[in-house]
């Protein structure tokens, strides 16, 4: 019944899970009252406006901003003792990489190996095989020497999922991976997600423009003010959007008149063991 | 000692020897440490360190301790000190790195001014370093504190790398980022006063940044261009140092107007092969395709890279766009990689 059911629950293992989470800087709380879990395969699109706090929900994760109350376990790990980063494959929002001096788009991508590297370790062949594979997967294969700051901005945005990526993580996280990148940049992208959920990778994807993710995604959480307002299925939010629209403008093509009276309430039913726990 | 027929004039002198190495050490240190600094867009951070250190020569000169110690002590606090300012992140910030360097070497200018053997001579060999003041004392410790930065500089390399490349990044895969850029700092600290000597405070900063300036122009990547920095850095301070002895000039400004003449040589030879190689290769046409192995066109690898058949041309992948490599229809330069 709820998107993440589809997912094996068998042993699927919970890789998030926030109970009344909030986040924020400096005791201001920007995202409040979060209940959240997120399996392993599921591909997830954080969906909000400019300043809804998915951005600082998921650097809430990755402990870049300050946990302000609730409960939030990572890989079953309270955040506060969680140390394993590299099972997090963060990519950042860039427009655009440090141009200040010269790096190779495999140089770039070889920072993923660190976690697995001791101080005074250098990549051995498997690095150098995991950095050439991460480059594949994105299409960059044929770039990996190339000075980074000659790349186009959506060639950029592959490097880092390339680096994510050579961390080997276990769930990838990222903020607007398909922002501010030209059409056939935003295409290739497409792909490059459609390609990583092919494989199996869980994926956490902060954007307020699904039209680049198609049929990638599994589940929508939608965020307005700090809060969740939407947790389900991408039709059920494709109905209660629709919904949303027609009482705008008229049309009536939607059957059913709930979404259009209360469009958020409904689907937060399908939140996977919001109650429990 | 009596000049011998077999070596150089240059290396008859004790006092020139001595230069000679503590001038290996400093070129060896200061671009390896300066291309993170220049990578993090913090050039001129070693400047202000350098101001900060005279006022700890002036300590030493004063208290009669030894220079380089007490010049040391105050160039690592400065150096912790500018990495938690800067953490803060405020915008007050700034203001107070300048009341840090300034006052620095006002303190300095002042203490050494009231010590008995402060004279203008002594004061300028600080700051724009003097080949004939380096004692046997100070290039053992030189030799001793080059060899501690150019090691965990090595060690660090890759880490230091990754979070002047992207901090959050950095912060995000638990790496220690706050630790790391006050390590750098203090190994900036560190490289200040052992150019002391030979560079002197007030352009030691420039054998840092210069060299890593001259190898960006030409290096295809970070691991080439920091080794390109290193045999520049090395190459004009030594140089800069021979030079000094044979034209009778102040070495520190010698090495300094090598590196930057270097430089220019440098910026200008680039310019103009970009020019040449801009006008040789061909663009080929917009389009919204990306190549790649499944794009349906045919790839054929050669000269270490691939190029796709495109409607009858082909397509070689250039930094973010594609180059025709079948120049004769519309072109008659060769394509140049």
């Amino acid at each position: 019944m709820t998107a993440s059911s589809d997912s094996p629950d068998d042993g699927s293992q919970t890789i998030v899970a926030m109970r009344s989470a909030s986040f924020g800087y400096a005791d201001r709380a920007v995202v409040s009252g979060v209940t959240l879990d997120i399996h392993a395969g599921e591909v997830v699109a954080i969906l909000g406006p400019n300043g809804s706090g998915k951005s600082t929900l998921v650097k809430g994760l990755l402990g870049l901003n300050d946990h302000l109350s609730g409960q939030v376990a990572l890989f079953g790990t309270p955040v506060e003792r969680f140390r394993d980063h590299a099972r997090l494959g963060y990519v950042p929002q860039r427009h655009t990489l440090s141009a200040s001096v010269r790096a190779t788009a495999a140089e770039i991508v070889a920072i993923g190996r660190l976690p697995h590297q001791s101080w005074l370790g250098r990549p051995n062949h498997e690095d150098q095989q995991i950095i050439a594979e991460s480059l594949a997967v994105v299409g960059l294969a044929d770039r990996a020497n190339v000075d980074v700051s000659t790349l186009s901005g959506g060639q950029q945005r592959r490097v880092l999922i390339a680096r994510a990526l050579a961390a080997q993580p276990d769930i990838l996280i990222m903020d607007e991976p398909t922002a501010g990148v030209d059409l056939a940049s935003q295409e290739v992208l497409s792909q490059v997600l459609a390609r990583l959920a092919g494989r199996g990778t869980t994926m956490l994807i902060v954007t307020h423009d699904l039209r680049a993710l198609g049929g990638v995604l599994t589940r929508i959480v939608e965020l307005n003010g700090g809060q969740i307002t939407f947790d389900g299925i991408p039709a059920g939010h494709n109905r209660s959007h629709r919904a949303l629209t027609t009482s705008h403008d008229g049309h009536h093509d939607d059957d059913d008149e709930a979404h259009r009276a209360s469009p958020a309430a409904g689907p937060l039913d399908h939140v996977p063991g919001g109650h429990g726990a | 000692m009596s000049p011998e027929a077999t070596v150089p004039e240059i290396l008859t002198y004790d006092f020139m020897q001595r230069a000679l190495l503590a001038a290996f050490f400093v070129g060896l240190a200061a671009p390896m440490v300066g291309v993170f600094l220049v990578q993090r867009r913090l050039s001129l951070i070693g400047d202000g360190m350098g101001h900060v250190a005279l006022a700890g020569v002036a300590v030493g000169v004063f208290t009669n301790q030894a220079p380089v110690l007490t010049a040391l002590v105050f160039a690592v606090l400065a150096a912790v000190g500018i990495e938690l300012v800067r953490a803060r992140g405020r915008t007050s910030g700034d203001v107070a790195l300048a009341v840090m360097f300034y006052g620095g070497i006002a303190l300095g200018v002042v203490v050494i001014g009231m010590s008995g053997n402060g004279t203008p001579t002594n004061l300028d060999s600080y700051l724009f370093g003097a080949i004939d003041t380096t004692t046997p004392g100070d290039v053992r410790v030189f030799a001793a504190l080059a060899l501690v930065v150019v090691a965990l500089t090595w060690a660090l390399r890759p880490r230091l790398f990754a979070v002047a490349n992207d901090e959050e990044y950095a912060r995000a895969t638990g790496m220690r980022v706050t630790a790391l850029n006050i390590t750098l700092a203090v190994l900036t600290a560190v490289t200040v006063v052992v150019a002391m000597r030979v560079v002197g405070l007030l352009l030691i900063s420039a054998l840092m940044i210069v060299p890593n300036a001259t190898a960006q122009l030409v290096a295809g990547s970070f691991r080439s261009a920091i080794r390109m920095a290193v045999i520049i850095g090395v190459a004009c301070s030594v140089g800069g140092v021979t030079t000094s002895f044979y034209a009778n000039t102040p070495s520190g400004g010698t090495i300094v107007l090598l590196a930057i003449a270097l430089f220019l040589i440098t910026a200008s030879y680039s310019a103009v092969h970009d020019r040449i190689t801009g006008r040789r290769h061909l663009e080929a046409e917009q389009h919204q395709h990306e190549h790649g192995p499944n794009c349906g066109h045919p790839a054929i690898e050669h000269d270490r890279h691939v190029d796709y058949v495109h409607d009858g041309h082909r397509h070689a992948p250039h930094e973010g766009h594609y180059d025709e490599h079948d120049p004769t229809k519309t072109h008659d330069d060769p394509v140049r990689h």
